[in-house]
């Protein structure tokens, strides 16, 4: 379904038809829990986040403008509910001092390495929420940068700007791993 | 830069745990949203009615209030006078003309 479909759809919801509201679980219940299970790996509390961020959406569906297909705005409201959840649990996360020097180039040798994808992997799930999202929706699910930001509620210039700070993150919780 | 490990990284701890929405998601989530529908409708309808009730009971507390005095002696007055109670009936038929004029042109426009 085109946007312009989907606004006549909300349009009619709007105006009492609110079983319709069903096609957006079921078109994009999987890709929003996806983007929650990602933070909140536990399927009893992902799928209440998910559940609560529909049920948001449809309290908020009046101001739904269009600048951002449906489909990213209801990421937008799950991703906001998640990190309020996790701020919530009082989860604690590794801080790294970033002002170390590293070049560019290690970084990049780095994270091409093959024989680094499991270290990779345990250093994603110390990175903080937002951070791991933002790897994940640029990373995994290949998303445009301009939709990423909106989801992350931060301009398209910072995008770029975070990435690279993560990358560098990632370097960092490596060579401190490697340390141990 | 291709960040060719970085990726493979993401996609294997995405596989490793991977979940699903249980099939049944979008039904209970609609009846979630009814319920909620219907309990905040019935608190939208109670503060109207408590909203009602209060502005009903201080516009009659000021009446009495201020005027009550002169209401009562106005009364009084009526009620001595034959052409005062003969104005009784014709009131209180208009009044119940109206009522029910009321009332169903509210059934029949809130069905629209």
């Amino acid at each position: 379904m085109q946007q312009a479909d989907e606004k006549q759809l909300i349009a009619r919801i709007l105006d009492g038809h609110a079983e319709e509201y069903g096609y957006f679980m079921t078109q994009y219940g999987e890709e929003v829990f996806q983007l929650v299970v990602r933070l909140v790996p536990v399927q009893q509390d992902a799928e209440e986040l998910v559940q609560d961020a529909f049920v948001r959406a449809y309290d908020k569906l009046d101001t739904y403008t269009g600048e951002a297909s449906f489909q990213t705005w209801l990421c937008r409201i799950a991703y906001n509910l998640t990190i309020s959840w996790l701020r919530k649990q009082k989860m604690k996360y590794t801080s790294i001092d970033e002002r170390l020097d590293v070049s560019d180039a290690d970084i990049d040798q780095l994270l091409d390495d093959d024989s680094r994808i499991q270290q990779l992997e345990d250093a994603c799930t110390q990175l903080k929420p937002d951070e791991q999202t933002l790897v994940n929706l640029f990373y995994y699910d290949d998303m445009p940068v301009r939709d990423i930001a909106y989801i992350l509620g931060m301009e398209q210039g910072s995008v770029a700007v975070r990435l690279y700070r993560i990358r560098k993150k990632l370097y960092l919780i490596i060579k401190r791993m490697e340390m141990l | 830069m291709t960040d060719r490990a970085l990726h493979e990284a993401l996609r294997q701890q995405s596989e490793q745990k991977k979940m699903h929405l249980p099939s049944n998601f979008a039904y209970n989530t609609m009846r979630r949203i009814e319920r909620e529908q219907q309990a905040r409708e019935w608190r939208e309808r109670l503060a109207a009615v408590i909203t009602i009730a209060a502005c009903c009971l201080l516009g009659v507390g000021a009446m009495i209030f201020y005027y009550g005095e002169v209401l009562l002696i106005s009364f009084r007055s009526m009620l001595q006078q034959q052409e005062g109670i003969s104005l009784l009936p014709g009131t209180a038929f208009c009044f119940l003309f109206l009522a029910t004029l009321n009332f169903f042109l509210r059934r029949h426009y809130a069905r629209e």
